[in-house]
Formats: structure tokens, C-alpha cells, sequence
């Protein structure tokens, strides 16, 4: 994407940022991996696994909400460039 | 056969027919709505069509046969692979494939790269998909078989041409709303089997308890690393390179309401493994995995444990559901490759809109005709 001439880094893109997060817990739970500690019987790996659904569905909110916050900034932007009188 | 079950499944897929009729004039009107539903799916329909569309009989049946057999961390690796792959989609995807403005996945290739990609999609598309559903309807096979009580391949031509017929008169209009009610008998039925379950067992702590107490090692990882980290990565990957899910983003009403649909196919996603982790402790609890013949039977044997013939006739519906909806995603996506990609695309440009839509009806049949042959093939 393109802005006042200047070309914005991919990791300003929000979907790479928060796709970053996603891959940094996913490697988090691969590389330390805590299969000999349990809780209630289950191994730490299987809890890990199991609460990282609710982050993800986190990291869905976060991406749809500031997607939409960035096309309302724009949208202003736009109507406001529009207004200027020729 | 059992009775109460079969008229349940006989009415759903009666159901699902009268949809395909009901879709058919307006599906077979242009491609935009034979392939895209005329661009027109709103969020809550597309979040749980998207979600129909991503769970197979191997999300549920596969992921809690193979949760039992193998312990409680290969289910949740399971799930964590299948829902990563939604915000996966989401955030690389969803909104930027629908402001493309194309109908399929070899079109937006063509744009971007040119006709000889745009080719090698379509026939990778085609080939790839036409493979894909015959596990889906292998799986009908044996649902099918085990709930009417009629031999397996007759299941499975009944049950293959039942989602054929909606499919290809209805396209996506017909796929989208079917995937909508399947979707829904989906997360119903995993509900009331889940709760029914805790109520049985006194809440999930006494449930995970008698678990452990059956199969001591159900909470342990039992594979090697490798196994779990494999599976991850494969599953990762399912949302942005099936054409089946990426379609769904080119019917959504606009980039906003693809990604928004993404979002919400996740949550529902991310609950088929919240049930699946009661529904597998109950497995376990039920101590049979060495007694059946393919670990996914775990499922079925819950599911006729815990509930009354009209609540298992409504959760076998909801397995057949989770077939279907799959299956028909990948039947569209194989009739877009031909039609749309490599006929209008490639060898008559000039095809007026209604002669490609048929064409597509006809590819459907064609390619259902040859999964259900190549899944009725005996197997030792």
C-alpha cells in the first residue's frame, strides 16, 4: 500500500502483525512442548492446545475491529478530500 | 435399520432436495449467482456456511475417535490446527480475495499471473476436489449404512446424489443456505449431546475423572512430537488453498462481510472442539476403542449411549450434515474449474451466461458420479 508516495512495510499490515502473534503462539507451545507436567491428570500441552482456541478467536476480533477502524479512518479521509472546494 | 433415526435423515435430506428446487431459477440465472449467490451472503449466514463448509466427518467423527485412541493433546492439536486455519484465512485473505471481484480461485490466478496458471489451477482444482469428496463420501458410506441399515454402497449413492441434486440445481444459492441449516444441526447436535453427557456425569471434572480412572494415559501425548507438529502444520494450511473455503469469501456482500464471516466461522469453529473434548472423555469413559473396528465408531457408540433415538436421529443428521455441507463446496468448486475456468475461460469465451451454468449443473453430476464410483470401489 502506497501512502504520500512512500511505500508502507508489510509489517505495518495489521493481518502480518497479527498473524505473527498466531505463528509466535504456535511456536511457543511447539518448542517448549510440557508434556511431563499435568494438571488434573492432563498434560500441560493438552491445556495449552485447548486455551489457545480462545485466543484465536481473540486475534479474529482484534483484526476485524481494527480493519474496520482503518476503513472508517480512510472513508473520513476520502469524504474529507472531497469536500474541498475546486 | 433403525427406525426413528432413518425417518429423521429421510425428511433432512428431503428437506435439503426441496432447497435445490426452491434455489434453481434464481441460481441458474447468471454465473454471478450460480457461483457466488449473487455476491449477496450476509456475516451470520456466511459465518456458519463458511463453518459448514470447514467441518467434515473428520472434524468430528475423526478428531474425537482419534482424541481417544491417542490422548486428549491429539484431539486439542487437532482443533488448534483446523481453527488457526480461519484467522489464518482472515488475515491474509478474506478481504483482500473479495475486493478482487473474481467468481473462483483460478479467475483471481488469471488476473494476477495469467492464463497458463490460471490453467493448471483449474485442473489442480478439479483433479484435487474430485478426490477430496470421496472420503466425504466414503464416510456417508458408512454412516449411511450403519444408521438405514442398507448395504454400504447404496448409502452411499443415495446420500452422494442427495447433496448432487441440491448442489447443481442450486448452486451456491442452494449451498450456501443448506450449509446454513446443516450448520446449524451441526452445532445443535454437539450441544445437546455435550450437556446431556455432563449432566450424566455430574460435570466435566467428574467426567475427566472417570476418564482417567478407564484410560490412564488419555491425557498424556502419546506420539511423537513430530505427529502433533505435522498434523498442525497440514491443517494450517486447508483455508487459504481449498477452493471450497476460499468461494465463500467471493459471495460475501463485500470485503467487510468476508472478514467478519471468517471471524464468526471461527467461534463456531473453535466450539466443535469445546464439545469434542466432552464428547471424547465420554469416549473414553465408555472404555470401547479396543473393541471397534475404526477408532472414529467411538463417536457413534456415544452418541447412542448417552441419547434417546430422536435426539441420535438429530446428531446422526448432524453428521451427515457435516458430510454434505463439505461436499458440496467441493462439487462447486470442481463445476466453477470446469464451466467458469477452462471452458469460458480457455475454450469458448463468447459462452452466453446460461450455457455455462448448465454446463456447471452437468459437471456436478458428472463429478459426483465418479466419486461415488471410485468410494463404492470394495475396500479390504
Amino acid at each position: 500500500m502506497e501512502e504520500h508516495g512512500k511505500k508502507r512495510s508489510i509489517f505495518t499490515d495489521s493481518g502480518i502483525i497479527l498473524l505473527i502473534v498466531m505463528l509466535l503462539l504456535a511456536a511457543f507451545i511447539f518448542i517448549w512442548w510440557p508434556t511431563d507436567i499435568f494438571v488434573g491428570g492432563v498434560s500441560l500441552v493438552a491445556w495449552l492446545l485447548f486455551s489457545s482456541h480462545f485466543i484465536l478467536c481473540g486475534l479474529c476480533i482484534i483484526y476485524v475491529v481494527w480493519m474496520e477502524k482503518l476503513e472508517k479512518r480512510s472513508s473520513v479521509h476520502e469524504s474529507k478530500k472531497d469536500d474541498v472546494p475546486l | 435399520m433403525q427406525v426413528t433415526e432413518s425417518i429423521i435423515i429421510g425428511i433432512f435430506l428431503i428437506v435439503m432436495i426441496v432447497m435445490g428446487f426452491y434455489f434453481s431459477k434464481r441460481a441458474l440465472k447468471s454465473e454471478d449467482d450460480y457461483w457466488t449467490a449473487g455476491r449477496n451472503i450476509n456475516s451470520f449466514v456466511g459465518a456458519i456456511a463458511l463453518f459448514a463448509a470447514l467441518t467434515s466427518a473428520s472434524s468430528l467423527m475423526g478428531a474425537v475417535g482419534s482424541g481417544v485412541e491417542m490422548g486428549l493433546p491429539f484431539l486439542f492439536v487437532y482443533g488448534f490446527g483446523v481453527t488457526c486455519t480461519l484467522p489464518f484465512t482472515l488475515f491474509l485473505v478474506s478481504g483482500q480475495i473479495r475486493r478482487s471481484g473474481v467468481r473462483t480461485v483460478p479467475e483471481f490466478f488469471l488476473k494476477r499471473y495469467g492464463m497458463s496458471v490460471s490453467i493448471l489451477a483449474a485442473l489442480i482444482v478439479v483433479i484435487g476436489m474430485t478426490f477430496y469428496m470421496v472420503p466425504q463420501l466414503t464416510a456417508s458410506g458408512l454412516i449411511g449404512s450403519y444408521v438405514l441399515g442398507i448395504d454400504y454402497a447404496t448409502a452411499v449413492i443415495v446420500l452422494g446424489l442427495g447433496f448432487t441434486i441440491y448442489a447443481a440445481l442450486g448452486g451456491m444459492w442452494a449451498i450456501t443456505y443448506t450449509d446454513l441449516i446443516q450448520g446449524m444441526i451441526i452445532l445443535v447436535g454437539l450441544a445437546i449431546l455435550a450437556i446431556v453427557i455432563l449432566f450424566e456425569h455430574d460435570g466435566i471434572g467428574n467426567l475427566l475423572s472417570a476418564a482417567l480412572a478407564v484410560d490412564p494415559e488419555f491425557g498424556e501425548v502419546t506420539q511423537p512430537w513430530l505427529s502433533y507438529f505435522g498434523l498442525f502444520i497440514a491443517f494450517l494450511w486447508f483455508g487459504v488453498v481449498s477452493p471450497s473455503a476460499v468461494m465463500r469469501n467471493f459471495a460475501s456482500k463485500d470485503a467487510r462481510t468476508a472478514r467478519r464471516s471468517a471471524m464468526g466461522a471461527c467461534f463456531l469453529y473453535a466450539s466443535v472442539f469445546v464439545f469434542g473434548f466432552v464428547i471424547a472423555s465420554a469416549g473414553a469413559n465408555l472404555d470401547m476403542i479396543g473393541s471397534l473396528d475404526n477408532s472414529d465408531m467411538i463417536f457413534i457408540s456415544v452418541v447412542e449411549y448417552y441419547l434417546p433415538p430422536i435426539l441420535a436421529g438429530i446428531m446422526f443428521a448432524a453428521l451427515i450434515s457435516a458430510i454434505m455441507s463439505s461436499a458440496d463446496a467441493m462439487l462447486l468448486a470442481i463445476s466453477a474449474g470446469v464451466a467458469q475456468d477452462i471452458y469460458k475461460g480457455f475454450i469458448n469465451k463468447e459462452a452466453r451466461e446460461k450455457t455455462v451454468t448448465r454446463l456447471g449443473l452437468v459437471v456436478m453430476f458428472v463429478a459426483s458420479i465418479i466419486g461415488i464410483v471410485i468410494a463404492s470401489i470394495p475396500r479390504n
